[in-house]
């Protein structure tokens, strides 16, 4: 999948605007937004946002996440725990990049959030770097990746799973050619492969 | 454009989402399809792309949902015609449109690079199916039969009628299967209990909302009954 295919998704998350004219609801395959009122605050798609911000028709009100003190306990507890924290978006890095590359002037502290941002997302790739490889060496075919986001999960997606496929045929192999050299051996060999499940990622 | 018109434009929009699903529905035979919105015709269109982009094997066709979303693109675009291209609601229907669109073609886009890759293996088991049970549309199977004709011509060309003749007709050792076992990312919509996740049978109970990596053959039965997804 394209980087840009998860930006794709991401964009469909609801964040609140404060357009600067009136409409009627505009009634979307997707479901209805609206009505606009000038002045008053509207959910609408991230992508419709990031449009109409660049058109001067609104003000993007940034999620109450987007905020200096949440990150910063975000931060700490991501650091203090062993597993991986539940973020406070589905798509936390695809919405701060467009809401702040599209609008810096609407986002409070804008460039202190980006770092602090960019630190929470850097905690977790190391995090997850370290568990993949436990989990590789493990021999495991299984694992649970709970509260892992979109990207994150992107992030790793040729290595990992590969790496895993290929450890797998190696395994087939190993048993198939053992099988062919003795009978008994082979026996105890189908059953002998890997300890199986693994759940590192997860409490 | 008067006042009056846009307001009866945006009257006959309101109504898109509810009519065009039915537009088929005398068509079909069954009543599934009688209540569904747009909406979640789009819902389950997304569900189907992003799944056919991780899954290893082509998944069943979604021919019907494929179409109920085309008709309702080229309604709603007829209706758009007489607005102005500046007009606010103009503009974010079309980028809509163009969402939907890109998905859709990104999905059929998805399939066909399967049938490509797959091609002798995908027909050999749509033939083993029940007419009900087919993974390919009947364009897609066309598809597929012709650029399996095609290949084998051009290569009976370039190559193998100057071979010896035991090196041809070897087609049994030629099909490229995909490798069901290839690992996936998966997230359970519903609690599932007890799924085998490791060759020695062990299980584990997934929760909803819960995430997993795991190979794609232990699980492919959850996608089809919609208990999980792939992200």
């Amino acid at each position: 999948m394209d980087p840009a295919i998860i930006e794709f998704i991401g964009e469909k998350c609801m964040i609140s605007i404060i357009p600067n004219f009136s409409n009627e609801p505009l009634h979307l395959i997707y479901g209805s937004v609206g009505p606009f009122r000038a002045g008053f605050p509207v959910f609408v798609p991230l992508w419709m946002a990031t449009h109409l911000r660049k058109q001067q028709k609104c003000r993007i009100v940034p999620p109450e996440w987007m905020d200096m003190d949440i990150l910063e306990e975000i931060k700490e507890e991501e650091k203090r725990s062993k597993f991986f924290t539940k973020m406070p978006s589905e798509h936390y890095m695809v919405v701060a990049q467009l809401v702040m590359s599209t609008a810096p002037d609407d986002v409070p502290r804008c460039e202190e959030l980006r770092t602090v941002i960019k630190d929470i997302f850097d905690i977790r790739e190391s995090k997850l770097r370290t568990s993949i490889d436990a989990f590789i060496k493990g021999e495991g075919t299984y694992a649970k990746l709970d509260n892992l986001t979109l990207l994150e999960i992107h992030s790793v997606r040729p290595i990992l799973p590969y790496s895993l496929d290929h450890i797998a045929r190696y395994q087939r192999t190993a048993t198939a050619s053992q099988r062919d050299t003795s009978m008994l051996s082979a026996s105890m060999a189908g059953s002998s492969t890997g300890p199986g499940s693994n759940s590192l990622f997860s409490q | 454009m008067s006042d009056d018109e846009i307001t009866a434009d945006l009257q006959a929009e309101n109504d898109v989402d509810a009519e065009a699903a039915l537009v088929n529905d005398d068509e079909e035979d069954d009543d599934d399809v009688e209540q569904i919105t747009a909406q979640k015709v789009l819902e389950i269109l997304e569900t189907a792309w992003i799944n056919e982009m991780c899954a290893p094997e082509i998944l069943p066709n979604q021919t019907d949902m494929l179409e109920l979303m085309v008709s309702q693109v080229s309604h709603m675009e007829e209706q758009m015609r007489d607005l102005d291209k500046n007009d606010f609601r103009a503009v974010v229907h079309s980028m809509e449109l163009e969402r939907v669109r890109y998905i859709m073609a990104s999905y059929l886009r998805c399939r066909l690079q399967k049938i490509e890759t797959f091609t002798q293996h995908i027909l050999n088991q749509e033939e083993t199916r029940e007419p009900d049970d087919k993974r390919l549309s009947p364009e897609e199977t066309k598809f597929a039969k012709e650029f399996q004709g095609h290949v084998d011509e051009y290569f009976h060309k370039v190559a193998t009628q100057y071979m010896p003749n035991q090196q041809r007709g070897e087609l049994d050792q030629r099909i490229v299967v995909p490798n069901l076992m290839s690992h996936v990312f998966l997230k359970a919509n519903v609690a599932v209990p007890a799924v085998i996740v490791g060759v020695d049978d062990e299980e584990v109970d997934m929760a909803p909302g819960s995430q997993h990596i795991i190979p794609y053959q232990l699980v492919a039965d959850l996608l089809q009954n919609n208990q999980a997804q792939l992200i």
